[in-house]
C-alpha cells in the first residue's frame, strides 16, 4: 500500500465516529423504547384485565336478571358492554340450582387483550323438610268419626287417637306438659349470643340447671340460628362434676340442622327416653356439634338471665370454659311431664307389619303389633314388651315458617283484603290483609304467598301451583284461620309428589279472635293439598281428600279421607318460579 | 517530493479551531447522553413503582373478591401470619380444574409485607386446582395498610387496601400510590 492510500484512508474519521455514536444513539434509544413498550403493554393489560373483570361481573349481573326473567334462560354470547363483550353460559347443577359462567373479553373475543371468566351458582329457595306420617297431630290428638273416615297411612300423635279407619300404623305417644318447668327467654330479642361448633376450643356449648319438680324429662328448646350448613348435633343430659359438665344420665336428643335456619328461632329437641331427674339437682344440658370454622351454631344469649345455672364453652368429654363474657346463659326452655295416652276405637293396620301402639288401647281391630301396657276389647292382647312412644316434633319449626314468609315478603306487599273472583295468577306475594277466593276462580300461585289475615275459599274454587314448580311443593302461609268449603279444588303443578301446602300459625279456636272457628277447617272439596296447623285445630269434614295433615288437634269426620303419599318424607318446598333465582354465598370464583 | 508536501498543511491555529470544535461537539454529545440516560432511568423508576402497585392491587382485589372470609391468624410452614394492618390471611373455597368453586374445601392465602417487600403465599386444598407456593409480588414499598370494615376481622365483609411505592434516583422520588375497596363476595 502506498503512503498515498493510507493518508486518503484517514480522511474518513469523521463517518467513524459519526457511524459509533450513531450505533450507541440507537442502542440507547431501542433499549428505552422496549421499556417503554413493555411499561404501555403491562399498563394496558392491567387496565384491559380490570375492564374484563367489570364486564364479567356485569354479565353475571346481567345472566341473573334474565333468569328471573326466564327460568329456562341457558346464557347468550357476544353481548356488548363497554369497551368488551361476554359470553354466558349457564347449567343445572340440580332442580333448584344452577351454575352461571360468564367470559368477558376485551376489546372482543377474536383479538383480545384481556379475559375473565366469573363463576357462581344461584339458587331458587328450596326447603326440603320431612313429613313422615299422613297425619300428624301435636298434644291435642288425632280423632277420627263417621263411617268411611278414612287414612291411608301412617298417624303419629303427641296426644290421644280415636280411630275409625286407619290402613297404615297408628302410634299414640304420652301427652308433653304444655308448661315449661326452666327458661332463660328474655328479653325476646337476645342482648348476647354464643357462636359454638365453629373451632374445637368452642365445638359445644353446655349449659347448667336445676328442675323444679322431679317430672320425666320431656323436651328442650333452644334459640338458635345457623350459619352454612352445621350437622345435626346431640344434645346430652349429663350430670354436674364440680361445676361442669360431668357424666352422662343416658339421655340423649338431637338438634336437626334443618330446623335451625339463619335466623333465631325456638327449636325443639324431643328427648326420645324419659328417666325421673331429681329436683333442686344440678344437670346440664350439652349441644354435642361438630367443628367447622364456616358451619356453625349460634345461639342466643343473656348476661346472668337464669339464676339456676351457667353457660360454658368447650368441648364434650374434653375441658370447658367460661363463655366470653364468663356470665352468659343460653336461650333455652325445659320441658317436663307427659301424660299417658290412649287410642280407642277403629281398624288399624292391612298387614301383619303395622304397629299399634300407646299406652292404652281399647275397642280396636288391629292386623299387626299391638304394643301397650293396657288394653281392653281389642281383637288381640297387649304386647306390653315396649314401653310408651315418645313424642315426636312437629315437621316445621318457627323458622321454616319465618324463611317462607321472608320469601313471600319480596316486593311490595297487597295492603287490605282481597277478593278473588276472577283467574289470577300471583306469587311471590305478601298480602297484609284477608283473602277470599269465590265463584269458581282459579288461583295460579307462582310463588310463595304470605297472607296474614284469614283465608277462605268457596264456591267451587281452586288453588293450583304453576307448572313451573316441576316436582317440588308451594306455600301459602296465613297468619290467620283458613276455612275451605263448597268443592274447593286443590292441584300441584301436574308433576307427581307436587303438592300445594296451607301453613297457618294460627292458635284458632284459642284464640279471642277466632270466633270458635278452627285453625283450619275443610267441609267438601277435594285435591291434593297439605294442611298444617301446628298451633292450633283442623277438622276435616265431608268427603274431603288431601295428602297430609299435621295439626295440634286433627278431627276428621263425615267420610272424609287423607291419601298419603312416600313423596311426602323427602318433600322439596321451592319458593316458585315467581321466586328469585339469587347468588349462592361461597361460590363466586374468578379465573384468567 | 509529494510525501514532504502532505505534511505541511496544518498550522497551530487550524489545529487550535480544529480541536476547539471537537471538544464543543463531544461537550454537546456528552450532555445529550448524560440528559438522556437520566430520563431512562426516571422512566424506568417511575414504571417499576406503579407496575408495582398496579400488580398488587390486581392480585389481592382478585383473591379478597374470592374470599369467603377473612382469617385472624394462620401457620404456613411454621410461622404464624396475623390478619392485621400490613398482613391479611384469607380463606378462600377452592377451585376445580374448570374454576369452580368446590364446596366444603378451602385454600388460604396470605399478603404481608416484609421491609419494603409485599410477599403472597398460598396454602392451596389437595383437591384446588390453585398452586401453594410463595413468591414476591411487589417491591420498593414504602406503606400498605389494610383497614377492615368491623374491628372483627374475622367478621369484616369488605377490606380498603392503601399502597404506596417509593423509589429513589439521584435524589429524585418517584411515588405512585394506590387505594382499592373490596368487598368479600363469598361472605
Amino acid at each position: 500500500m502506498s503512503m498515498n492510500n493510507v493518508l486518503k484512508s484517514e480522511k474518513g474519521q469523521v463517518l467513524m465516529v459519526t457511524i459509533i455514536l450513531s450505533v450507541f444513539f440507537f442502542i440507547i434509544l431501542s433499549v428505552m423504547l422496549t421499556s417503554v413498550s413493555n411499561y404501555v403493554k403491562n399498563e394496558r393489560y392491567l387496565v384491559a384485565s380490570s375492564q374484563a373483570l367489570h364486564i364479567a361481573e356485569g354479565g353475571i349481573d346481567y345472566a341473573l336478571n334474565q333468569l328471573n326473567e326466564d327460568t329456562g334462560y341457558t346464557g347468550e354470547s357476544d353481548v356488548s358492554l363497554g369497551e368488551g363483550v361476554f359470553n354466558i353460559n349457564i347449567t343445572d347443577v340440580d332442580s333448584s340450582e344452577k351454575l352461571i359462567s360468564v367470559t368477558s373479553y376485551v376489546p372482543n373475543s377474536s383479538n383480545s387483550i384481556a379475559t375473565k371468566t366469573v363463576s357462581a351458582r344461584a339458587s331458587i329457595s328450596d326447603h326440603i323438610i320431612a313429613f313422615h306420617y299422613g297425619v300428624q297431630s301435636g298434644n291435642g290428638g288425632f280423632f277420627m268419626s263417621g263411617s268411611g273416615t278414612k287414612v291411608n297411612g301412617n298417624v303419629y300423635s303427641n296426644g290421644n287417637i280415636q280411630a275409625e279407619i286407619i290402613t297404615g300404623s297408628a302410634i299414640a305417644a304420652n301427652l308433653p306438659n304444655a308448661v315449661a318447668d326452666q327458661s332463660n327467654d328474655s328479653p325476646l330479642t337476645p342482648t348476647d349470643s354464643i357462636t359454638f361448633g365453629n373451632t374445637s376450643s368452642t365445638q359445644d356449648f353446655a349449659q347448667s340447671f336445676k328442675l323444679s319438680q322431679s317430672y320425666s324429662f320431656n323436651n328442650v328448646q333452644f334459640y338458635i340460628k345457623k350459619v352454612g350448613s352445621p350437622s345435626n348435633a346431640t344434645v346430652r343430659i349429663l350430670y354436674d362434676n364440680s361445676s361442669s359438665p360431668g357424666s352422662s344420665t343416658g339421655i340423649t336428643g338431637t338438634l336437626s340442622a334443618s330446623q335451625v335456619t339463619t335466623s333465631y328461632g325456638w327449636v325443639s329437641i324431643t328427648l326420645p327416653t324419659t328417666p325421673i331427674l331429681t329436683a333442686g339437682q344440678t344437670y346440664w344440658m350439652v349441644i354435642d356439634a361438630g367443628s367447622n370454622s364456616s358451619n356453625y351454631y349460634i345461639l342466643g344469649a343473656n348476661q346472668s338471665g337464669y339464676v339456676n345455672g351457667l353457660g360454658k364453652i368447650g368441648k364434650y368429654g374434653g375441658s370447658w370454659s367460661n363463655t366470653s363474657p364468663s356470665t352468659l346463659d343460653g336461650y333455652f326452655k325445659i320441658y317436663l311431664g307427659g301424660q299417658t295416652s290412649s287410642i280407642s276405637g277403629g281398624t288399624i293396620g292391612t298387614t301383619s307389619d303395622d304397629i299399634t301402639w300407646a299406652n292404652s288401647v281399647t275397642n280396636a281391630t288391629v292386623s299387626g303389633f299391638l304394643y301397650c301396657q293396657t288394653g281392653s276389647g281389642n281383637n288381640k292382647s297387649c304386647d306390653n314388651s315396649l314401653a310408651d312412644p315418645d313424642p315426636q316434633s312437629m315437621p316445621l319449626s318457627d323458622g321454616n315458617i319465618q324463611e317462607f314468609k321472608d320469601e313471600a315478603a319480596v316486593g311490595d306487599p297487597i295492603e287490605g283484603n282481597l277478593s278473588i273472583n276472577s283467574d289470577t295468577t300471583m306469587g311471590p306475594k305478601k298480602i297484609n290483609g284477608d283473602v277470599s277466593i269465590t265463584g269458581g276462580a282459579i288461583l295460579t300461585v307462582t310463588g310463595t304467598i304470605w297472607i296474614t289475615g284469614n283465608f277462605s275459599l268457596t264456591g267451587g274454587s281452586t288453588v293450583q301451583l304453576d307448572s313451573s314448580y316441576g316436582s317440588n311443593d308451594g306455600i301459602i302461609v296465613i297468619d290467620g284461620y283458613v276455612s275451605l268449603s263448597g268443592n274447593s279444588q286443590f292441584y300441584g303443578s301436574g308433576q307427581e309428589h307436587s303438592y300445594p301446602f296451607l301453613v297457618t300459625t294460627s292458635s284458632c279456636p284459642d284464640d279471642t279472635y277466632c270466633g270458635n272457628k278452627d285453625a283450619i277447617s275443610f267441609g267438601g272439596g277435594s285435591g291434593t293439598v297439605g294442611l298444617i296447623a301446628q298451633n292450633g285445630a283442623v277438622s276435616i269434614s265431608g268427603g274431603s281428600a288431601l295428602k297430609a295433615l299435621a295439626a295440634k288437634k286433627v278431627v276428621m269426620t263425615g267420610g272424609s279421607e287423607l291419601i298419603y303419599d312416600e313423596g311426602l318424607v323427602n318433600s322439596h318446598f321451592s319458593s316458585g318460579s315467581g321466586g328469585a333465582w339469587q347468588f349462592v354465598t361461597g361460590t363466586y370464583s374468578v379465573s384468567n | 517530493m509529494e510525501l514532504k508536501k502532505l505534511t505541511k498543511g496544518i498550522t497551530l491555529i487550524e489545529l487550535l479551531i480544529g480541536l476547539a470544535i471537537f471538544a464543543i461537539l463531544i461537550l454537546f454529545l456528552a450532555n445529550f447522553f448524560v440528559s438522556y440516560y437520566d430520563s431512562f432511568n426516571n422512566l424506568q423508576a417511575s414504571n417499576s413503582v406503579s407496575e408495582s402497585t398496579g400488580i398488587f392491587i390486581n392480585s389481592i382485589s382478585n383473591a379478597i373478591r374470592q374470599a369467603d372470609s377473612i382469617v385472624s391468624s394462620r401457620v404456613f410452614s411454621g410461622t404464624t401470619y396475623t390478619s392485621n394492618s400490613t398482613t391479611i390471611v384469607l380463606e378462600i373455597p377452592s377451585i376445580d380444574a374448570s374454576s369452580n368453586v368446590i364446596l366444603g374445601t378451602y385454600d388460604h392465602m396470605v399478603f404481608y409485607l416484609d421491609s419494603s417487600n409485599i410477599y403472597w403465599l398460598v396454602d392451596s386444598n389437595a383437591s384446588s386446582s390453585r398452586k401453594s407456593g410463595y413468591q414476591l409480588i411487589a417491591s420498593n414499598i414504602s406503606s400498605l395498610s389494610f383497614t377492615y370494615d368491623d374491628p372483627i376481622v374475622t367478621s369484616a365483609t369488605k377490606v380498603d387496601i392503601t399502597i404506596t411505592a417509593q423509589k429513589l434516583v439521584k435524589g429524585k422520588t418517584f411515588q405512585s400510590s394506590l387505594t382499592q375497596q373490596v368487598y368479600l363476595r363469598n361472605k
